[in-house]
């Protein structure tokens, strides 16, 4: 097991006024090689969660364990946790600051002591997994880019430490759809090809559906569903729109089909599904053919 | 009515020597009432352009009339922003009060009306954006939604007939969405206000009567969404798309069904599903 969270609590302000209980007995666990999405609206839980992965923050009670080790134990070298998992916050280019792209990539293994002559390595290889050229880009300041390609520059500076996991808060929002759809599929093929351990939190209900393998589902600090995307829209589409969350559009169509008498199964997640859902069931395909 | 004619903005780049070019001689007319929405690809020009509505920017050439004041005449300044309201992306970098009615004054404030005709227009504007018990809350004990109703709330509040959005969504979850969704809808339906709409979800897009589409500075295409989304090819050259809906709709229409490849939300395709399923 990779990462394990047992009875967590997380308080914020404890005995201040503003006391604000933001995770409530999280008990989770995580295993190498995961793709797993989280969702939950705002101000749930979701972003104090993500951040007792690394040990940004340890609970107030209740253990984390980053491959066995404790994260809230003293002196333990949360050095080599942090390296191990590599959180990417929203707006990850706004925490650039380098002058050029090459030494904004180069940051983080240099601060984990890499050699010099292994660091280009490093760069290049990162650079590559989010599909931007070296030779195009290196020299150049990462404030000259677009921002789809500065947010790409913020995940290379993640991906060159070699995390065995990725934990990503929103990596889409803002992009366009071009540069959205980019960004996403790099993050697939990162997990595909490396096997890395992924973490994505996003309000996209459509491409959540599309990827993830498992999905979580956090409701004022709780945990309320654990399972795969197919069974929870397909089955507890009520309960994601009560905690302010939706359905990918094809998934809500089906359950509208279904309201209306229609005999559809509404575990539908992409547009392919959908329509070959919709041509099995139509009633007699000779008439209703145009 | 907004005029904009010939409208071009050159940004300079402190890193190279050359300048970029933002919005490059830019024609369009929105008239009052209009609800339209704005996609584009990052980096095409549609904040430049927002920003240009209310004289946040200026224009490097050509011109652009408020009702007929022209943004570059620094007497209209206060006239036009009071006409033309903003909401911006992130709700907690508009806030500025300790409590909803007092954020929604204080534009108010900043116009000298008496206390008691504030105090009715921001109840009005509360009751509007259906916010009114939470007048004396604390905004930092909204949601993301809520905050956003709240910036809008300041902005009918001036009884400002234009309202430009940039991508108010953005940082919402699908409910705080919808909510501000349904709120521009009312606003331009019940109170005739014009409502230019920022958004990368083309979900979103296709709700409002006519998209305008940025390509580099440029309008690519303007018309009705069941129009636009058509094209499709064009749309993902630009950096875009179309929503999956529409997505649904076309592949089905291949698929020898009689159903529109302009259907773009999903009681349209229900209705037409009904009749085969």
């Amino acid at each position: 097991m990779f990462i394990h969270l047992d009875e967590v609590y997380y308080t914020y302000n404890i005995d201040m006024p503003f006391e604000t209980k933001a995770l409530k007995n999280i008990n989770l666990e995580i295993q190498k090689g995961e793709f797993i999405g989280l969702i939950g609206h705002t101000g749930c839980g979701k972003t104090t969660l993500i951040q007792h992965f690394n040990g940004l923050l340890t609970p107030t009670s209740g253990k984390v364990y980053v491959e066995g080790i404790d994260t809230s134990k003293k002196g333990i070298d949360l050095k080599s946790i942090r390296r191990k998992v590599g959180l990417v916050f929203q707006y990850p280019e706004n925490q650039l600051f380098e002058e050029t792209v090459y030494k904004e990539v180069a940051f983080g293994p240099k601060k984990f002591g890499l050699p010099e002559d292994k660091i280009e390595n490093r760069v290049r290889e990162a650079l590559k997994m989010v599909d931007l050229d070296y030779n195009l880009y290196a020299e150049r300041s990462p404030f000259s880019l677009s921002g789809g390609e500065m947010r790409r520059v913020a995940l290379a500076s993640i991906l060159s430490i070699r995390p065995e996991m990725l934990v990503l808060d929103e990596p889409t929002a803002n992009l366009d759809p071009q540069s959205r759809n980019k960004i996403l599929s790099e993050i697939k093929a990162i997990h595909n090809n490396f096997g890395i351990t992924i973490v994505l939190v996003s309000h996209n209900m459509e491409k959540i559906a599309e990827m993830v393998d498992r999905l979580l589902v956090m409701h004022k600090g709780e945990i309320i569903m654990d399972s795969s995307p197919r069974d929870i829209f397909a089955n507890h589409a009520n309960d994601l729109l009560q905690v302010g969350l939706g359905l990918p559009q094809v998934t809500q169509c089906m359950y509208e089909l279904k309201e209306r008498g229609k005999k559809v199964y509404t575990g539908v997640l992409t547009v392919d599904e959908a329509a070959k859902e919709i041509l099995s069931r139509m009633k007699s395909p000779t008439v209703s053919r145009k | 009515m907004i005029e904009i004619e010939n409208l071009s903005h050159f940004y300079n780049n402190q890193n190279q020597r050359d300048e970029i070019i933002a919005l490059d001689k830019v024609n369009l007319e929105i008239k009052k009432g209009d609800f339209i929405s704005i996609i584009g690809a990052n980096g095409s020009g549609k904040s430049t352009l927002a920003r240009h509505l209310n004289c946040l920017l200026l224009p490097t050439s050509g011109d652009v009339w408020v009702n007929g004041m022209n943004t570059k005449d620094p007497d209209n300044v206060w006239k036009i922003r009071q006409e033309v309201g903003m909401v911006f992306q992130n709700p907690d970098n508009q806030i500025v009060a300790t409590t909803v009615e007092d954020d929604v004054a204080f534009g108010l404030e900043n116009i000298g009306l008496s206390r008691k005709v504030m105090q009715e227009r921001v109840d009005w504007a509360l009751r509007v954006v259906e916010m009114e018990e939470y007048k004396k809350c604390e905004p930092h004990l909204l949601s993301g939604g809520q905050k956003q109703k709240v910036a809008i709330a300041g902005v009918i509040a001036l009884r400002s007939s234009f309202m430009v959005l940039d991508e108010p969504t953005a940082m919402l979850d699908p409910r705080g969405r919808k909510e501000v969704l349904h709120m521009v809808k009312k606003l331009n339906r019940e109170e005739n206000i014009t409502i230019i709409y920022i958004t990368h979800l083309m979900e979103e897009a296709a709700e409002f009567d006519q998209v305008v589409v940025l390509d580099r500075g440029r309008i690519a295409l303007r018309g009705r969404p069941q129009d636009i989304f058509l094209q499709v090819d064009i749309l993902r050259n630009l950096g875009l798309d179309i929503p999956q809906i529409t997505e649904l709709a076309i592949k089905l229409n291949k698929n020898g069904l009689d159903i529109s490849p302009s259907t773009l939300k999903i009681e349209e395709i229900v209705k037409q599903l009904c009749l085969y399923i």
